[in-house]
């Protein structure tokens, strides 16, 4: 029997093989999920939504959203993006949203770690205080 | 006009508004108070986790791709997808002065509408106990004020000592007791303005108990004065196991603060099995691997750290104190069961209360022969020593002849009469709830009882002889009392006049 420790092992397994040079390599992930498609080895679709799962992840750590409350221009972006890439290395891809809600400032979230500097959230801290 | 303008201009352009860092993880599941997070990459273990909105959590599990964290508070409002962000400390009580009297829960918030706690410092949750260097062997007695205790089964300030038994045998009363002589005693120098004593302070943590429970208990501790020396930590049965799991540990860092300022306290967990339940169901429910009857493999840890935690420091480290209770409740007499033999390995000693004695009337139901205390004898006042030095071998060797004795009945003069004395020990050690005797007394009664006072007097009428006899003492020889109680020993001088008051009293007790 296929227990979940199998599973988990296989998806890090192939997981690890998608990486070149620590870098997730597109063309391996497709083949590797067309080969999983094809072959259909035991638990082969836990093992592809682990897959998926743990690729998710891998990119939102290399993924660095920038939120702000207007449209910013591109000489800003320019000097965002260079200051993120030199921080967390020159696979960090960049997206850039215009989020009202946010009111002022700017909000970087690059994997688990989150710059804030948003008019909203200095409000919030505010509301908790009283 | 126009420079301070200025000036303001120049501090407005120096001000920066820096953006935090912090770091954030998303609600993956959320079921039974514990919560699944995504990303949190810098969670510790044991740090708080805050899910907004006043809730928080601790971080108990650090897998590769999240977290498991217990949520303190109500968790039914968490959703998936929710943001929670790390806070880089770690779960922390109020402690100090201020607490005493008051009734807290887990998070050290009241629960006795006496309003907001005053209190200035914080412990951690989650300490490591004192080192060796620290520490000092038991030197001082905590007196319960039951005389089967106190005489037999000793306890020391710092000590350990298990309270076990099957359910309603008496284990929360002899805490209770404890607790009211300690606060007597506390009183008593505080009235005397004797600053020599040693104020014992107590925390009382009730874990799964009925709210009734906690109550009757609270009435209690209320109607007879003890609780402005007291802590009250209550995990009720309604609360969450999260909050059941956590409030010993509260309870303890509470004590540790006495412990740390060169005070003495006592600390009663009411009772370890639930807590070993509730830590079950968080551990399962975090889908840790079970072990034996489904408890974690580190619930052995879980006690053990906990009860590490009661210390007696040394000169050098302020000579304070930590004493703790664990009370532990059995099925059908069970003591091998798994979490039995677990806390009676870490505890210096047990107290085992038996049913069968219970309902025979022998009430505290403290069976002799299983009962230890493997440090406390240390701790016993020298009067204590001399006059109960012997009476654990007496009531043992009553044990045991007494059951020879059921199936003859011409016994040797000898053995009638260690049957005699032990059936008179055992009326002497029966004591009703709420009415702990004061050391002296305990000291006066048996240095009779070892002499033979109460020898010709018929063993139904042994208790009250025994209550006239403790009047007698109190009301016409209080100085004769008070020197045993100052000078801790029984001299020559002291055991002749207590021979004549006993004989005095002897004279007219009919």
């Amino acid at each position: 029997m296929l227990t979940s420790k199998h599973i988990k092992r296989q998806a890090q397994e192939l997981f690890r093989l998608c990486k070149v040079d620590n870098v997730l390599d597109e063309n391996r992930i497709r083949l590797a999920v067309e080969e999983l498609i094809q072959k259909k080895p035991r638990g082969h679709l836990q093992i592809l939504k682990l897959f998926k799962r743990l690729i998710k992840l891998e990119i939102g750590r290399n993924t660095a959203i920038v939120e702000t409350a207007v449209e910013i221009d591109n000489e800003l972006k320019n000097s965002i993006s260079e200051n993120l890439l030199r921080l967390y290395g020159k696979n960090l891809r960049l997206n850039f949203i215009t989020n009202p809600s946010l009111i002022g400032g700017m909000k970087v979230k690059v994997g688990s770690s989150v710059y804030d500097n948003t008019i909203i959230t200095r409000l919030n801290e505010l509301l908790e205080q009283f | 006009m126009s420079d301070i303008l200025k000036e303001i201009e120049e501090k407005i352009a120096t001000v920066k508004t820096t953006a935090t860092r912090r770091n954030v993880g998303i609600v993956r599941e959320v079921s039974d108070g514990v919560a699944k997070i995504e990303g949190l990459d810098d969670a510790m273990l044991n740090e708080m986790l805050d899910f907004g909105d006043g809730i928080t959590g601790l971080a108990l599990n650090l897998e590769e791709t999240e977290v498991g964290a217990i949520i303190l508070g109500d968790y039914t409002h968490i959703k998936e997808g929710q943001e929670v962000y790390t806070t880089g400390k770690l779960l922390q009580v109020p402690v100090g002065m201020g607490l005493l009297g008051r009734v807290v829960n887990t998070l050290g918030q009241p629960l006795d509408g006496k309003g907001p706690i005053n209190y200035k410092t914080t412990y951690p949750v989650e300490k490591i106990a004192p080192g060796i260097i620290k520490r000092r062997s038991v030197n001082q007695p905590v007196q319960t004020g039951i005389m089967a205790i106190d005489a037999m089964i000793p306890i020391g300030r710092g000590q350990r000592e298990l309270i076990i038994g099957d359910r309603s045998t008496g284990k929360t009363a002899i805490c209770i007791d404890t607790i009211i002589n300690n606060a007597r005693l506390n009183r008593e120098a505080e009235e005397k303005g004797d600053e020599s004593y040693r104020k014992l302070y107590c925390i009382y943590v009730a874990v799964g108990q009925k709210q009734s429970s906690v109550a009757q208990t609270l009435n209690i501790l209320e109607r007879e004065g003890a609780m402005p020396y007291t802590i009250v930590v209550v995990a009720a049965a309604s609360d969450s196991a999260t909050n059941q799991y956590l409030a010993p540990f509260a309870g303890c860092a509470m004590g540790e603060w006495f412990m740390d300022n060169g005070m003495d306290a006592l600390i009663i967990y009411d009772d370890l099995s639930k807590h070993a339940v509730a830590y079950r169901q968080v551990s399962l429910i975090l889908k840790r691997p079970s072990g034996r009857e489904a408890y974690p493999g580190d619930v052995f840890y879980l006690h053990s750290r906990l009860l590490e935690r009661a210390a007696r420091l040394n000169e050098k480290n302020g000579n304070g104190s930590l004493t703790a209770l664990p009370i532990i409740e059995t099925q059908l007499g069970d003591v091998s069961a798994y979490i039995p033999t677990n806390v009676i390995s870490i505890t210096d000693g047990q107290i085992f209360l038996e049913t069968d004695l219970f309902y025979q009337g022998v009430r505290p139901a403290i069976s002799v022969g299983i009962s230890v205390s493997r440090v406390g004898s240390a701790a016993q006042i020298k009067a204590m020593k001399q006059v109960a030095g012997r009476i654990k071998l007496d009531l043992a060797q009553f044990r045991e002849l007494a059951a020879f004795a059921q199936f003859g009945s011409d016994l040797d003069a000898a053995t009638q009469a260690k049957i005699d004395r032990g059936k008179r020990i055992v009326e002497i050690f029966k004591q009703p709830q709420y009415h702990p005797v004061p050391v002296e007394i305990q000291a006066a009664i048996l240095w009779a009882v070892q002499n033979g006072f109460f020898d010709d007097v018929p063993v139904e009428k042994v208790k009250d002889c025994q209550d006239k006899m403790t009047d007698y003492l109190v009301t016409r020889k209080p100085g004769l009392l008070n020197r045993i109680r100052i000078e801790k020993v029984l001299d020559d001088v002291t055991a002749n006049e207590l021979k004549t008051a006993i004989k005095e009293f002897k004279n007219f007790y009919k």
